[in-house]
C-alpha cells in the first residue's frame, strides 16, 4: 500500500477539520468511483478520446478533492493522453490507475473504520 | 452573503459548500451550468458565483458568458475552479471577465480570501428602507431587474447592522417611518459615510426636493412613483 496515495492531513485541512464531512466525502467517493472507473475503461476500449477526456476529468476532480495524490498523477496522465488524442499507452496507465485506486479505497475504508 | 456553487462533481461541490457555510455564507448549489442559469433567470440573486469549468452540456465558460451578457446578472462576480494543469482555462476565464480563479483541490485559506476580495471589489448593494412592504417590494423588484443587488430593511433601526455587515453603495429610504424617520436615518448614514448617496422618498406632499437636499440627501422620490423615476435617480447617484 502506498502511504502517499491518500494525504489525510491535507484532506482534513481542506475540509476545514470537519470529521463528519470527512466521513461523508469518503462515503460518496467509495460509492461513486467504481462507475467512474467503468466509464473510463469503456472510453479506452472504444478508443474515444473525447469521452476519455470527459470521464478522466470528472474522476480527476474527485481525486483532487480527496487529496489522493498517486491516483491523481495517473488520472492526469490519462486526461493528457485524451487531450492530445494519443491513446497508445492508455491501457498501461489505466492499469496503474486501477492499482492506485484500489489501494486508495483500502486506505479510505481503514480510515472510515478508525473514524466510526 | 449568498454564494452559488456550480459543480458537477459531488465531492468538490460538498467541499466548497462546507467551506463557505463554515464562513457564514448561505449556499445555493447547481450541478450544471444550465441548472445554475435557470436558477438565476428565475429571479434569484447571489453575491458570488463559484463555478467549475468542465461540465456536461454547458461548460463554465459558456455559463460565465451567459451571466455576463444578462443585464440583471452581469454584476455578479464569478470565480472559476480549475485544475492544476489547466492554464488555458485561466486565460480564457480572464478574457471572459471572471473575478478570480482557484485551483483544485479547493482549500479554505485560498478560497475565502478570494471570495471576499471578489465580493468587495464588485459594486455594493442598494439598501432599501420602507415600512410599507408592498412599496419596498416594488422598489426592490425594479432594482433587481436592472441588475442591482438589493438589501431590504423595514425600519431605520434595522439599517445599523445591515450597513455594518454589507457593502452598501446607496441608500433609498422612506421619510415617514416609525422609530427612526428618514431624516434621522440620513443623518446617521452621512455621519458613517459622508459620500454615501441617499435618496429619500415621501408620499405625504409634506416634503420637496429642496427639503431633502438641504438636509443632505442626494435626491428625492415623490410617491406615487413610476419605475423609471427610481431607475433614473439610481443611475444618477449610484456609487460604483
Amino acid at each position: 500500500m502506498n502511504i502517499m496515495n491518500f494525504d489525510y492531513t491535507q484532506f482534513y485541512e481542506t475540509v476545514g477539520e470537519d470529521e463528519d464531512l470527512v466521513k461523508e466525502l469518503i462515503s460518496i467517493f467509495l460509492e461513486q468511483y467504481p462507475q467512474m472507473m467503468e466509464n473510463i475503461e469503456t472510453a479506452i476500449k472504444n478508443k474515444n478520446s473525447e469521452e476519455l477526456h470527459k470521464t478522466s476529468h470528472k474522476l480527476k476532480g474527485s481525486l483532487s478533492s480527496m487529496c489522493a495524490n498517486s491516483s491523481l498523477d495517473q488520472i492526469i496522465a490519462l486526461e493528457t493522453m485524451a487531450i492530445n488524442q494519443d491513446l497508445d499507452n492508455t491501457e498501461i496507465t489505466y492499469s496503474k490507475l486501477e492499482k492506485c485506486i484500489s489501494d486508495l479505497a483500502d486506505e479510505l475504508q481503514d480510515k472510515m473504520e478508525v473514524l466510526s | 452573503m449568498k454564494a452559488l456553487i456550480v459543480e458537477d462533481d459531488e465531492l468538490s461541490l460538498r467541499v466548497i459548500a462546507a467551506i463557505l457555510q463554515k464562513n457564514s455564507f448561505e449556499v445555493e448549489k447547481a450541478v450544471s451550468g444550465i441548472a445554475a442559469l435557470k436558477f438565476l433567470e428565475d429571479g434569484n440573486m447571489v453575491d458570488i458565483i463559484i463555478s467549475d469549468v468542465m461540465m456536461p452540456k454547458m461548460d463554465g465558460f459558456t455559463f460565465a458568458h451567459q451571466v455576463r451578457i444578462n443585464r440583471r446578472l452581469n454584476r455578479i462576480p464569478i470565480i472559476l475552479c480549475t485544475s492544476l494543469n489547466d492554464k488555458k482555462s485561466i486565460v480564457k476565464g480572464i478574457e471572459l471577465g471572471i473575478a478570480d480563479y482557484v485551483v483544485k483541490p479547493i482549500k479554505e485559506p485560498i478560497l475565502i480570501p478570494k471570495v471576499k476580495k471578489a465580493i468587495g471589489s464588485g459594486p455594493g448593494a442598494i439598501l432599501v428602507v420602507d415600512d410599507e412592504e408592498i412599496i419596498r417590494g416594488i422598489i426592490c423588484r425594479t432594482l433587481i431587474n436592472e441588475g442591482y443587488h438589493v438589501i431590504e430593511a423595514s425600519n431605520g433601526n434595522e439599517i445599523v447592522d445591515k450597513l455594518k455587515e454589507n457593502k452598501i453603495s446607496m441608500v433609498i429610504s422612506d421619510i415617514k417611518m416609525p422609530k427612526m424617520d428618514g431624516f434621522e436615518l440620513l443623518a446617521y448614514v452621512k455621519e458613517l459615510d459622508p459620500d454615501m448617496p441617499v435618496l429619500l422618498m415621501s408620499g405625504h406632499n409634506e416634503f420637496s426636493q429642496d427639503d431633502v437636499v438641504s438636509a443632505g440627501a442626494n435626491g428625492f422620490i415623490q410617491k406615487p412613483f413610476r419605475n423609471t423615476d427610481i431607475i433614473l435617480q439610481v443611475l444618477k447617484y449610484y456609487r460604483k
